[in-house]
């Protein structure tokens, strides 16, 4: 394991905001932790950082304890939510800096700089005052900067959420490229689910300084283990049945039919929204949200039986 | 890549995964110490100073007693009602003055207000006694317009003239503040009235007076307490009209009753507490109502009525206080004031020795307080922002302290704190130093932190991220981001050195004379040539720092726009600045 994260556990005022999280992370991947504000996901990064000493635990790198290692020695680097680049520094001399405090001199330290400005697609603007660069701009900026001093961990903290949604998504694209090919081992933290699912090799689900799921995009998707992830994550409908055990399903993996096996209910409300047509069945088990694609919509009424047949259904602990 | 801090202090530390060295820790105390020795000077210059009036004001041969302030308050002349009558009055005629000014600044779109406004930061970086000067001068016995003009001969001193000059000399920094107020208030608010039908005269009685109305309360006190914290004016114009703070100074120096003195600083210090404590209450509304203030669009204009009476005071204000320089400026080249009016340069020639030297030392000591209170006050913005250490609040509220203390009862603290082992300063160019540096102090940290909490604690983290270590970060980082607050401080420190005398009069020892010093003895012993030459080169020197360090402040805002919110930091700093009271 590259980065281990061991009962990592930190309380402010006697509440706990990260509850023994323990966490292995590979080499070269990208781990999203997502969570709603409040969850622990930044705090547990700012451990990681060394921003913020844990009350207990540890925290490895590569097999030694950085738990205790102060933030500007340990080989982590941090791209902040607001940035933080220095504002009375232009862009070259803010990637320089971190070089700069590692003795190097300043013609190598600006070279590199400029070499890594390239690649984030800011050669333009090496001198460009950090006021007069886009918010786009800046957040580039920012990711040169960290990633100029090679770290062992490159940690995201929020950063495209200053950012408005149509440059978000390239952005996310960007990060992801430059990571896959530095092959730089990444911690990044969202509260956005879209780009936890888009971005993520595996994505760490947090809820009141727990982790809830640990998994890829797709297996917290489609296979939700707790009640909070499934709600948390999308769309879809709990079901419990005789027994008191719960499930989860999702809209799109239910399919409807007049007769047939299946789940029996009652459509009771019907929800337009262009590519698919939302029913809301009324069964025994609760009520079923069912996504029908347009073209294979039958138009059934409000009151009319129906059979939904669960394609996926994930169990959820109670 | 090599993560360790400092290659020459690499040594193992095989729980720390041998990455760190011994050269962080040691470095890291090294701060820490550095750290409290600056907190601690804190309680030893403010904190200590304090305790001591309370200590000898407050006790009689060691047993506490109120014998001493009840011998203040129920003094024959009836001192503390004296006090407070010229302070009610002398608030009056400032607000009632100042609001029209701010009107009139603020909604008689005139090109005037610009130089309106400049005379009144002129007026605020003036001499003590200036306005005393120049009443003698006007009103006086041998006054140009009193004896001159009208042929009168009254006599001048008394109550009435304290009044009057109080409320003038106070008047500039109420109007600032009151321009900065209705600058804030948001102009849609008055829109919407205008809309609703309301006319203009309406609007400004239901809701433009109403929003100013905190701001007005919060002016007021800031006036009160720097009317009952002067003695300069009433001890040169009242008479045998005398308040607590001229009482205060004659039993100091006068006959060295130093009890009495202490007790009538300690009178003197409750109300001015009690104003502060209303002040924070009243300022944290005034920013409620001030939210959202960019709103751009042509302020509402003045009724044609109050665009009279508001030009009107503010001509009449304008024209007074320019005569007043402009007399002063005269004063300095007339033979004999009020008698003999032929230009002369002897007042100047005729300097003696001491004053040049006593104007050299006030140059000297201003500048090195203000190079070494704007630092410190850098530092102890840096520490009260963005530490967290155990008293932290507390020491934010020491750091505050001199802002709302009298001038006086923190010139008499001194004098009784640093008589004795282990600080005897007595008589010292370290105290009088000290004194001045201390009493600016909340202005350069209150900048500091203006400025601080605007810039994002995350980029110190960008840094330390980076491999800064911590005296490299406070270099690298938060000292370039400082620099606006630091020129705001050290402009403000070097003025209100220039100008001082509410403290240091108590400290004072004939090596360490300064030039406001000779200047209150001109004054006094009746020197008018003298005393004017004095004012007019403080006034030149301060005037020319003030100008020269403004240009680099406002230069370095051009050239950083969007950086640095300097507009911001300097109008909290004039609200600190001369919130301090006497001086």
């Amino acid at each position: 394991m590259f980065l281990q994260l061991e009962r990592l556990t930190k309380s402010y005022n006697e509440r706990t905001v990260v509850d023994e999280v323990t966490l292995d992370i590979e080499a070269g991947e990208l781990v999203c932790l997502l969570g709603p504000s409040g969850c622990g996901k930044t705090t547990t990064l700012r451990m990681i950082g060394g921003f913020v000493t844990p009350d207990s635990g540890r925290i490895l790198v590569e097999g030694s304890d950085m738990s205790r290692v102060p933030a500007n020695v340990r080989p982590t680097s941090t791209v902040f939510q607001s940035y933080a680049l220095f504002p009375h520094m232009n862009a070259i001399k803010n990637v320089a800096y971190g070089l700069r405090t590692r003795r190097m001199s300043r013609k190598e330290a600006e070279d590199r700089a400029r070499e890594m400005l390239a690649m984030v697609g800011l050669e333009a603007s090496a001198g460009a005052s950090v006021s007069t660069m886009s918010g786009g701009e800046q957040q580039r900026l920012a990711l040169a900067r960290s990633l100029v001093v090679n770290p062992k961990v490159l940690l995201l903290d929020e950063p495209l959420s200053n950012l408005d949604a149509k440059l978000r998504e390239r952005m996310r694209r960007e990060i992801r490229m430059i990571q896959s090919e530095l092959g730089i081992t990444t911690v990044h933290v969202t509260h956005d689910q879209e780009e936890a699912l888009g971005i993520a090799d595996r994505v760490v689900v947090m809820n009141e300084g727990r982790i809830e799921q640990v998994g890829t995009p797709r297996e917290v998707y489609e296979r939700p283990t707790t009640r909070f992830v499934a709600g948390f994550i999308g769309r879809g409908s709990f079901l419990t049945d005789h027994s008191g055990t719960e499930s989860f399903v999702r809209p799109e993996h239910v399919t409807l039919a007049a007769s047939g096996d299946g789940t029996v209910g009652t459509v009771s409300h019907i929800q337009f929204s262009g590519p698919v047509v939302t029913y809301f069945v009324d069964t025994a088990h609760g009520s079923i949200q069912c996504d029908v694609p347009l073209e294979i919509d039958a138009a059934y009424q409000i009151g009319d039986p129906v059979v939904c047949q669960l394609r996926i259904r994930a169990k959820l602990a109670s | 890549m090599g993560y360790t801090e400092d290659d020459t202090a690499r040594v193992a530390d095989s729980r720390e995964g041998g990455r760190s060295g011994w050269g962080a820790p040691l470095r890291a105390w090294s701060e820490t110490g550095l750290q409290w020795l600056v907190l601690a000077s804190l309680v030893v210059f403010i904190l200590w100073p304090i305790a001591a009036v309370l200590r000898v004001g407050l006790t009689i041969d060691g047993s506490p007693t109120l014998e001493l302030i009840y011998e203040a308050l129920t003094d024959s002349r009836g001192l503390l009602w004296n006090s407070i009558f010229v302070g009610v009055l002398a608030t009056t005629l400032t607000l009632f003055i100042a609001v029209n000014i701010a009107f009139w600044a603020t909604r008689s779109g005139s090109r005037l207000s610009k130089p309106l406004f400049g005379l009144l930061l002129l007026t605020m970086i003036s001499p003590p006694f200036v306005t005393s000067l120049s009443y003698v001068m006007l009103f006086g016995r041998r006054g140009l317009i009193t004896h001159q003009l009208l042929g009168l001969r009254l006599d001048p001193y008394g109550w009435h003239g304290v009044v009057l000059m109080q409320g003038i000399g106070f008047t500039s920094l109420a109007a600032i503040l009151l321009i900065g107020v209705l600058r804030g208030i948001d102009g849609r608010l008055e829109e919407a009235s205008l809309d609703l039908g309301a006319s203009r005269t309406s609007t400004i009685a239901r809701v433009t007076l109403p929003l100013l109305i905190p701001g007005i309360a919060a002016t007021s006190l800031i006036t009160f307490v720097e009317s009952l914290a002067d003695f300069g004016t009433p001890i040169i114009i009242g008479g045998r009209f005398t308040v607590l703070a001229t009482q205060a100074y004659l039993n100091f120096i006068g006959i060295s009753n130093l009890p009495v003195a202490a007790g009538m600083a300690i009178l003197l210090l409750i109300p001015s507490l009690i104003a502060f404590l209303l002040y924070r209450h009243f300022m944290g509304r005034l920013t409620f109502y001030t939210r959202g203030t960019s709103v751009t669009g042509d302020p509402m204009g003045l009724p044609r009525w109050l665009l009279v009476v508001t030009g009107a005071v503010t001509l009449a204000f304008s024209a007074f206080v320019t005569l007043q320089y402009v007399t002063i400026l005269f004063g300095a080249f007339a033979t004999t004031w009020g008698v003999d009016f032929t230009p002369t340069l002897r007042h100047i020639q005729g300097l003696p020795s001491t004053a040049f030297a006593s104007l050299g030392r006030s140059i000297r000591f201003a500048m090195f307080t203000a190079v070494v209170g704007s630092m410190l006050g850098m530092v102890v913005a840096y520490l009260l922002e963005r530490r967290r250490f155990w008293g932290r609040s507390g020491l934010d509220f020491i750091a505050t302290l001199p802002f709302m203390i009298p001038g006086p009862f923190l010139g008499i603290g001194y004098a009784l704190a640093f008589r004795d082992a282990p600080l005897a300063l007595t008589g010292t160019l370290a105290i009088v130093l000290l004194n001045m540096i201390y009493r600016q102090l909340p202005v350069a940290t209150k900048a500091g932190a203006a400025v601080l909490s605007q810039a994002d604690p995350e980029v110190e983290d960008a840094a330390r991220d980076l491999g800064a270590s911590e005296s490299r970060i406070i270099k690298d980082v938060v000292f370039p981001q400082l620099k606006p607050a630091f020129l705001v401080g050290f402009v403000n420190t070097f003025t209100a050195s220039m100008v001082t005398i509410g403290a240091i009069i108590f400290l004072i020892t004939p090596g360490t004379k300064v030039a406001t010093i000779e200047l209150f003895g001109a004054v006094r012993g009746g020197h008018i040539g003298v005393a004017a030459v004095l004012a007019n080169i403080i006034m030149l020197v301060t005037l020319t720092v003030n100008v020269t360090f403004s240009w680099l402040l406002l230069r370095r805002s051009r050239e950083e726009r969007g950086v640095f919110d300097v507009p911001a930091t300097r109008a909290i700093d004039q609200v600190v600045q001369r919130a301090d009271g006497g001086r």
